[in-house]
């Protein structure tokens, strides 16, 4: 048999870890690269307590607009540094997660709403540190075919 | 030979504000510098660690013998957080014991809780006022 791995084999297992690293690159940049939305305003009450809940109000500037979608969250982004060896060094970077997250799928159809969001009791409060962070914000993402989603945002303090 | 400490508490939670006090035991006397206690809040990230906050008590200056002990009392500020466990981090309250030493100091560590009461607005004035009749 021969032990030479054939040349297309090397262009597939080639292209599946290309297609993997990019995956993970845009799952990592999506989130900073997405455009600001210019039609959808979010505002949340704040500051709240953990356990309490989270009012948020999302106004549609230009009145209501049947043709997109609409996902309300509540998230908590954490930011955590962490050292990564390149080639020849380490440097310092900050990574992002969600230490919590909690979307609904909205009607598009009224011009301004109101929901409310639990901030869980035993979850984190904001913090900003140096070398870990917690910061709350409410997002509503327009979700529209044919262009890009769009992103509206506001940060609320939660306290311990 | 290097000495060892039990840090010793009534318990191990407190308020912001409250008084962290115990005593450290020499379960081994030995040589050292300087025997102190620092109550600090840690920031901890997977590869990284920050103290925000850190207050120290000078204990003793010389050897320690086998039976000491000495009481100590810290005061954790009024708004102190509580501590957190996330996926990626950790913010936490700990009690250092060290004793400074030739070569390597020797450490006895003990982490305490920080528990915060939310007071509702409405009961400030529950208790009633003080020169009430």
């Amino acid at each position: 048999m021969d032990a030479e791995l054939p040349f297309w084999a090397f262009w597939l297992i080639f292209a599946a870890v290309a297609a993997t690293a990019l995956a993970g690159l845009a799952r990592r940049y999506r989130r900073r690269l997405r455009p600001r939305s210019d039609t959808v305003e979010i505002a949340a009450s704040g500051p709240v307590r953990r356990g309490e809940t989270v009012d948020v109000t999302i106004t549609i500037r230009d009145g209501a607009n049947t043709g997109v979608r609409l996902r309300v969250g509540v998230l908590c982004v954490e930011r955590y540094d962490v050292e990564e060896s390149t080639k020849n060094s380490t440097r310092r970077v900050t990574r992002e997660d969600f230490a919590h997250e909690e979307w609904r799928e909205v009607s598009a159809s009224e011009a301004q709403q109101g929901l409310s969001f639990a901030v869980p009791a035993e979850g984190p409060y904001s913090y900003g540190g140096s070398c870990l962070s917690f910061q709350w914000q409410a997002e509503a993402l327009e979700i529209a075919r044919l262009r890009p989603d769009t992103v509206a945002s506001c940060t609320f303090e939660v306290r311990p | 030979m290097s000495p060892a400490f039990d840090v010793q508490l009534e318990r191990d939670s407190f308020a912001p504000g409250e008084r962290v006090a115990g005593t450290v035991l020499v379960t081994e006397g030995g040589g050292s510098r300087t025997l102190e206690v620092t109550l600090a809040f840690h920031e901890k990230s997977p590869d990284y660690e920050e103290i925000p906050f850190s207050q120290t008590q000078v204990l003793q200056t010389g050897d320690v013998q086998t039976g000491q002990s000495h009481a100590f009392a810290l005061d954790l500020p009024e708004d102190a957080l509580p501590g957190h466990r996330s996926e990626h981090g950790e913010l936490y309250w700990e009690l250092d014991v060290k004793s400074d030493e030739m070569g390597p100091d020797t450490h006895a560590r003990r982490r305490i809780e920080v528990v915060v009461h939310a007071v509702p607005e409405e009961d400030i004035f529950a208790g009633g006022f003080d020169d009430e009749g």
